[in-house]
């Protein structure tokens, strides 16, 4: 096999993955809008490069492909490999317990809410709340304010039916994925008695409450969902 | 000559080899780890960032192999003469400059700089270039902007990131500069597809050249941005972030440990000031330190710099970097933080 015939292979591979990620939903499931635009840009660079490659003669003798090159080739399409061995990867309580949620005691009073009165609070929001009083003020959350929050439960149980429910926020991919989590205390009687398995989806509708200085949610409804296409929030 | 050549071109292969057998089998270990263990957490904390990784870089790479080609066939070499003419101590700052104009992130800026030294561009400004393009160019600036100011910091955080980042660079490509680009530059065992001769006037030799030269650097550069994502998710999935993070709360140690987990998290730097800005437990001036030292220094990096420079490069690099940033976070620290 020539090394240009090696070459072509690994572009047709790659632009079919991109192309794949273009076309489908799939893309979300690793990289967020702000930098959604490399898809599209990759399937179509690497569709007209392997155009090109296929349609322009090749000079002189080609050289076979050695043993190094074949590896190399390998090694570029390992993580189609990866993903094809592993097609449920994505981040859970594992990468939660792995990274770090914003937080601290610096800077706090210049951490403000987004300036859009279309924003949605989430579980972000609700972290913030809990550690500057200046943020719940400006972002409007206060006890009794009733919510749904989607996301899977992570972390170990601290008491009778009390869990977290963890959402990650990325900024580019899942790489920067940061986890915010909210403490969900389900009042007697509601929720499985023997708590949730890390990684169960659900949707928890309910009021916040101070428990402490942090805002826990005390649901009046648990149900168990199915994880969305795109599970992360922004 | 050719007996010369071919005995480089093979110590060049065989060199290359070693490592690229190494991580072949270290991925191949890790996807069968990864089927093996099916549903487990780990292999699907690991395979996601792993993906995403790649999926976020192939296109700058791709993007950078298309300017080094169009660089390498549609630019005369005069043009590079021209400037390689001009004094040194206006090639490095120019060159630095030359960052706000190239739009892509750490991984496009590298196979740009390589064919610009190949050119004739003293190797002290091409380092120049590779290392302040991806935290000068205007995209990283406006995210910089976006992102901090909500805390109202936006013009601070650019400025200080703009500065400290030319500072980086004119040091940092004058300290690893100084020798030749024979002495700086790896050859590549792919070269021979690519290197013949493109300055044929015939419009069909140079398209034919522009695409095996953009073909051939993507596939190059490709494979070592695979194995640096791969060493990013494996730290990502095993190493919790905690464990430096929780020692961080004075300027020093706070922006040693930022720059540490830059190097972890290895992130595209159009992206990274989004998650500077939410480690509020950190100083300013640690952020800082995450925002310039991270698009010179990381994971994904150090293999592709290992695959294009000679010499322990990265372990130079680092030993210039860590001090220009320190220094300069501390600054930025006690007059803004």
């Amino acid at each position: 096999m020539t090394r240009r015939t090696l070459r072509v292979g690994v572009l047709v591979l790659w632009a079919s993955f991109f192309t794949y990620l273009w076309l489908s939903d799939a893309a979300t499931r690793f990289i967020g809008p702000r930098t959604a635009w490399v898809v599209p840009f990759g399937a179509i660079v690497l569709v007209l490069t392997t155009v090109a490659q296929v349609f322009t003669k090749p000079q002189g003798d080609e050289q076979s492909a050695g043993g190094t090159e074949v590896l190399g080739m390998i090694l570029l399409v390992t993580p189609m490999i990866a993903l094809s061995a592993v097609p449920d990867a994505g981040l859970g309580s594992l990468a939660a317990s792995r990274k770090t949620a914003g937080g601290g005691i610096a800077a706090l009073t210049s951490i403000l809410p987004p300036d859009d009165p279309n924003h949605e609070i989430s579980f972000a929001d609700i972290h913030w709340a809990s550690e500057s009083e200046e943020y719940a003020i400006a972002a409007g959350i206060a006890e009794g304010l009733e919510m749904r929050l989607e996301g899977f439960v992570s972390g170990s149980q601290e008491g009778a039916g009390r869990f977290t429910l963890t959402r990650f926020y990325i900024a580019c991919c899942a790489a920067d994925a940061v986890p915010y989590s909210v403490t969900i205390e389900p009042p007697e009687g509601l929720g499985e008695p023997g708590g949730y398995p890390e990684d169960t989806w659900l949707a928890v509708s309910g009021q916040l409450e101070r428990s402490g200085a942090e805002y826990v949610l005390v649901p009046d409804s648990i149900e168990a969902i199915e994880a969305p296409k795109d599970p992360f929030l922004y | 000559m050719d007996i010369q050549r071919s005995d480089v071109r093979s110590a060049a292969t065989s060199r290359e080899a070693r490592p690229l057998l190494a991580a072949g089998f270290l991925v191949a270990g890790l996807v069968l780890i990864g089927r093996s263990l099916g549903d487990q957490a780990a292999a699907q904390t690991f395979v996601i960032i792993f993906v995403a990784i790649v999926v976020e870089a192939l296109p700058f790479i791709l993007l950078g192999a298309l300017v080094s080609a169009l660089l390498e066939v549609y630019v005369p070499d005069r043009a590079f003469e021209r400037v390689a003419r001009l004094p040194l101590g206006l090639q490095i700052p120019g060159a630095a400059l030359g960052g706000f104009a190239f739009p892509v992130c750490e991984c496009g800026s590298v196979p740009v700089a390589r064919r610009l030294i190949a050119k004739g561009l003293h190797p002290a400004a091409g380092l120049a270039f590779m290392l302040a393009s991806p935290i000068l160019n205007p995209i990283v600036l406006l995210s910089t902007w976006l992102a901090y100011s909500g805390r109202g910091l936006g013009l601070e955080m650019v400025v200080g990131r703009a500065l400290l980042g030319m500072i980086l660079a004119i040091v940092a490509g004058w300290a690893l500069g100084s020798e030749g680009a024979a002495d700086l530059l790896k050859p590549r065992s792919d070269e021979g597809d690519t290197s013949h001769d493109h300055r044929s006037e015939q419009p069909s030799e140079r398209r034919r050249s522009f695409v095996d030269h953009l073909s051939g650097d993507f596939v190059f550069m490709g494979k070592f941005i695979v194995l640096g994502a791969a060493l990013a998710a494996a730290m990502q999935t095993l190493i919790p972030q905690s464990l430096v993070s929780g020692v961080a709360r004075t300027p020093i140690v706070g922006s040693l440990a930022l720059m540490a987990i830059a190097v972890v998290l290895s992130l595209c730097s159009e992206a990274d000031a989004f998650v500077a800005v939410s480690f509020v437990q950190f100083p300013l001036g640690s952020q800082l330190a995450f925002l310039v030292f991270g698009p010179v220094v990381d994971a994904k990096l150090a293999f592709l710099y290992g695959a294009t420079f000679r010499r322990r490069f990265v372990l130079r690099l680092v030993i210039v970097a860590v001090p220009v940033v320190l220094a300069g976070s501390l600054w930025f620290e006690a007059v803004i933080g």
